[in-house]
């Protein structure tokens, strides 16, 4: 082993035998002054059902007197004559109305799995979530599209005030700094809790979803007229331990213990469930047309935010 | 193989302790995982989880078990060859501190049980040989071998006086060197307050028997009188070994009539003197200690008035005046004079002294002094030519002859060949001038010369000189004598009856006990029932009754320093180190 894998597993076990909540670590500032500025180059993909209703930047599928051209139809009596293009009338003497459509801004649901397991890892899966949804936060905000903070915990969730603009970016970056990853959660119900109230826009989940019932929230986000994006983060050891002995593996969230010996063939009992268990969620995801994303903690958040999200997310 | 300390193979004891311990920790080795759901689900796939393995590949517990291994090894002294025969010598302490009740029942018959134990717990390759360190330390026997151990044990007389440690390592040191029975190894199972054997060389284990005392102790008892004889002053030290300050009342009796009582307040660890005149009369004092404490062996003490008693002796001279008349100079002495030919042996039986003139019968039956003796006696070797003695040296450690100046004496005499039986106190360019020695059991003083033609009998040391033989020839009883000591009690002293009522015979008698020793069968100047000396148990030689650090010592067998026993300590501090592991990981986690 080298000098500097031996570190990073020091660091690692530092983190995982005392909890080291975030900032423990030396974590610095969510987003860098460059990745800030590349940020204002992206926007939100959203769909036409997807605007709030508010100007943006979005096409809607509201009609409305906007210098955006959508279409041509015929006049048909009680339509609006002043819409009616007299150009074509001319050429082609048919009353034909020109219609335009809205620009309308989205809204951004920001969904943190707050639990105590998004502290795990190093660096911890609670930097990279909150790194993440800082630079998607962000490009919201670049576009005047809202963007709305829920701290899901346990089986409850707590709305931050929507922000809107760039002028929010700062309070988006402050209110991201001072969460804590502490306690369990319950994935479906802090969601079905979130949209129990009518919701519109692009709702992303952020979590390791480490728990059976996590791909319930998916088809949640869907009923709930969202348009879902489903991030899951995790840390490279979850996908493969490097643990080997007898072992007291101690729940984060539950303090629940299993005293084990893993061998050679737990890992690999280890590693089929967990692959299937990511298969699941990703079938959950195609199912529900979501967009999905997994995320490591030792990958840099760029490269989600340029790669995988925006084929999905972001234009 | 054998090994020197196989007691120290319970560090062995640590390796399973490490694995036990490791394999606890490593079944507690606790891992804080994000979610132990996927691991629930993977490991109910298996009917069974291999919980329990020997953690062999941690670095640390093969250090460990390797260093308590080497530790062991290193503590328990392996010797490669036959098993060795061992020999343990028991040295049984038996001085008066022995005595002490504050071991139940007391500290002597716990060191008896435990010497019956290491008796009874003897293996067929060792051999046990009991010493008995009491006022004179003798061997009790071995086992196996004739003597039955068991019965000498239940037969040891109590523990009283000095224990002779000098005496008992010298019987260890011929033990040990004796061979043929193994490797030695001593057990000296002792009082708190003995010091330890002076065995360098022999590995020694010391079982120490009680702690600190507390008693108080008549130090010292005595009685001096006057020039004269006058008045009699009395002498006593009372000290207190207790660590506290000690009320106590001293009683002294006078020939069975109690004198008088005083309180004494005893600081702790001091003492106080006395001193009051003996009535007129009183022949024994006896003081006591009436406090009741952990030793009430030394209580008591027994002091005679010194009186000092007639002696007879027989003068056999056919020209007895100038010797008469330097007789005259000694007290009490009363001279029979017979003519040579008339000496028999009959004549000095029962007297004090004899002192033969020019001729030298077979010993006689009294101490006798040989003054100017025949060529062809049987006693000593002298040559048949006269010479001119002189004195020309002196031996110093002689009592005999101190301050006594005889370098102007010059006499003629015989040249004398000096038998191994006797002294030289004063020697000269042609052969000694004063002999002196013991032979039979008797005391015997030659002067080979004659005073006839010489101005030795004008010379001022030549009664000086007739004085102190007399004295030694004839010496007074001590008043006072140490517990052991052999005493020659007077001619005309038949027997004596110990304290205990024993009658010993004379002239040479054990003082085995503690207490007054009274005359059983005398004469007139030494009638029946005369105390003749006493025996108190504060004697000079006896235990000094300050504890001593218990500490267990052995001996190299190359005869180098002694180096304490370390594989007790270094397995606690291990144990204590695994204590603290334990307890600093298990904080930890």
């Amino acid at each position: 082993m080298s000098a500097t894998g031996w570190l990073a597993q020091v660091r690692r076990r530092a983190g995982e035998g005392w909890n080291a909540p975030p900032g423990t670590l030396s974590e610095g500032p969510l987003l860098d002054s460059r990745f800030l500025a590349q940020l204002e180059r992206l926007s939100l993909r959203v769909g036409r059902m997807g605007t709030n209703g508010l100007a943006g930047e979005h096409r809607s599928r509201r009609q409305a007197n906007s210098v955006e051209f959508s279409d041509y139809r015929d006049y048909r009596p009680g339509d609006d004559p002043r819409l009616i293009d007299w150009n074509v009338y001319a050429r082609l003497g048919v009353l034909t109305l020109r219609l335009t459509e809205a620009t309308e801004a989205a809204t951004l649901h920001l969904l943190l799995d707050c639990s105590a397991s998004m502290a795990w890892g190093a660096p911890s899966k609670f930097l990279t979530m909150r790194r993440l949804a800082a630079a998607l936060g962000c490009i919201a905000l670049n576009r005047y599209d809202s963007v709305s903070l829920g701290i899901l915990l346990r089986s409850d969730v707590r709305c931050l005030p929507r922000l809107r603009g760039k002028n929010d970016i700062a309070r988006l970056l402050q209110n991201l700094d001072a969460l804590v990853a502490a306690g369990d959660l319950d994935v479906p119900a802090a969601i079905r809790q979130y949209c129990a109230v009518p919701r519109r826009g692009i709702g992303v989940l952020l979590s390791d979803l480490l728990s059976p019932t996590a791909i319930e929230a998916i088809p949640t986000l869907r009923r709930a007229g969202l348009q879902p994006v489903v991030v899951q983060v995790l840390d490279r050891e979850e996908a493969s331990p490097s643990l080997e002995g007898p072992f007291d593996l101690q729940d984060c969230e539950t303090g629940s213990r299993i005293a084990t010996a893993i061998t050679g063939e737990v890992l690999r009992a280890y590693a089929g469930r967990f692959a299937a268990w990511s298969e699941s969620i990703e079938a959950a995801c195609q199912a529900q047309r979501a967009t999905f994303v997994r995320l490591y903690t030792d990958e840099p958040v760029e490269d989600a935010v340029f790669g995988a999200l925006r084929n999905g997310l972001l234009a | 193989m054998s090994f020197a300390h196989p007691d120290a193979l319970l560090g062995l004891l640590l390796v399973p302790l490490l694995l036990v311990f490791y394999m606890w920790r490593a079944q507690h080795q606790r891992r804080v995982v994000s979610s132990t759901w996927l691991w629930q689900e993977a490991l109910a796939r298996f009917t069974h989880h291999p919980t329990r393995r020997l953690p062999l590949r941690e670095p640390l517990l093969l250090l460990q078990i390797l260093a308590a291994l080497v530790l062991t090894a290193l503590l328990a002294g392996p010797t490669l060859g036959r098993p060795v025969r061992m020999h343990r010598i028991v040295v049984i302490d038996s001085s008066m501190a022995m005595a002490a009740a504050d071991v139940t029942p007391s500290r002597f018959v716990a060191a008896t049980r435990r010497a019956r134990a290491l008796l009874d717990g003897r293996g067929d390759d060792q051999t046990i040989s009991l010493v008995l360190a009491g006022p004179q330390a003798r061997l009790l026997g071995h086992a196996p071998g004739g003597t039955d151990l068991g019965a000498a044990l239940d037969r040891l007389p109590a523990p009283s006086g000095p224990a002779d440690l000098a005496g008992a390592a010298t019987l260890v040191r011929g033990l040990a060197a004796a061979g043929g029975q193994g490797a030695p190894e001593v057990t000296f199972l002792a009082s708190a307050q003995t010091p330890a054997l002076a065995l360098v060389g022999l590995p020694v284990r010391i079982e120490r028997f009680g702690g600190a005392l507390d008693d108080q102790r008549i130090d010292h008892f005595s009685v001096r009188c006057a020039v004269d004889g006058s008045s009699c002053q009395a002498f006593a030290r009372v000290s207190n070994t207790a660590p506290r300050s000690v009320a106590d009342t001293f009683s002294v009796a006078a020939d069975g009539r109690v004198l008088g009582r005083q309180i004494l307040q005893l600081a702790a660890g001091g003492s106080l003197e006395l001193d009051f005149a003996v009535p007129a009369g009183a022949r024994a004092l006896e003081a006591t200690l009436l406090r009741p404490d952990a030793l009430a062996a030394d209580n008591a003490a027994w002091a005679i008035v010194p009186v000092a008693p007639p002696l007879h002796a027989v003068l056999a001279s056919d020209a007895p005046g100038l010797i008469l008349r330097a007789l005259r100079g000694v007290p009490g002495l009363s001279v029979q004079v017979v003519a040579t030919s008339q000496f028999q042996d009959s004549v000095a039986a029962g007297l004090d002294l004899a002192i033969l003139d020019g001729i030298a019968p077979d010993l006689p039956p009294a101490p006798t002094l040989f003054l100017n003796p025949p060529v062809d006696n049987t006693l000593l070797s002298l040559q048949a030519r006269s010479a001119t003695l002189s004195v020309a040296q002196t031996d110093p450690t002689d009592p005999l002859l101190a301050g006594l100046d005889l370098s102007r004496l010059a006499v003629t005499g015989h040249r004398a060949d000096e038998p191994d039986w006797l002294q030289v106190a004063a020697d000269g360019p042609s052969g000694p001038v004063v002999l002196h020695g013991i032979t039979g059991g008797q005391r015997v003083a030659f002067l080979p010369w004659s005073t006839t033609g010489s101005a030795a009998a004008q010379d001022p040391a030549y009664p000086l000189l007739l004085e102190r033989l007399v004295r030694w020839l004839a010496p007074l009883p001590p008043a006072t004598v140490a517990l052991g000591a052999l005493v020659t009690v007077p001619a005309s002293v038949g027997s004596v009856r110990d304290p205990v009522g024993s009658v010993l015979q004379g002239p040479l008698v054990t003082a085995g006990r503690v207490g007054l020793y009274r005359v059983e069968v005398g004469s007139e100047a030494y009638s029946k029932g005369t105390p003749l000396f006493s025996v108190s148990p504060a004697g000079p030689g006896e235990a000094i009754l300050a504890p001593v650090a218990p500490l267990v010592r052995t001996g190299s067998p190359d005869g180098g320093r002694l180096p304490l026993v370390l594989w007790p300590p270094v397995l606690v501090a291990a144990l204590l180190a695994l204590a603290v592991e334990w307890w600093f990981y298990a904080r930890k986690t």
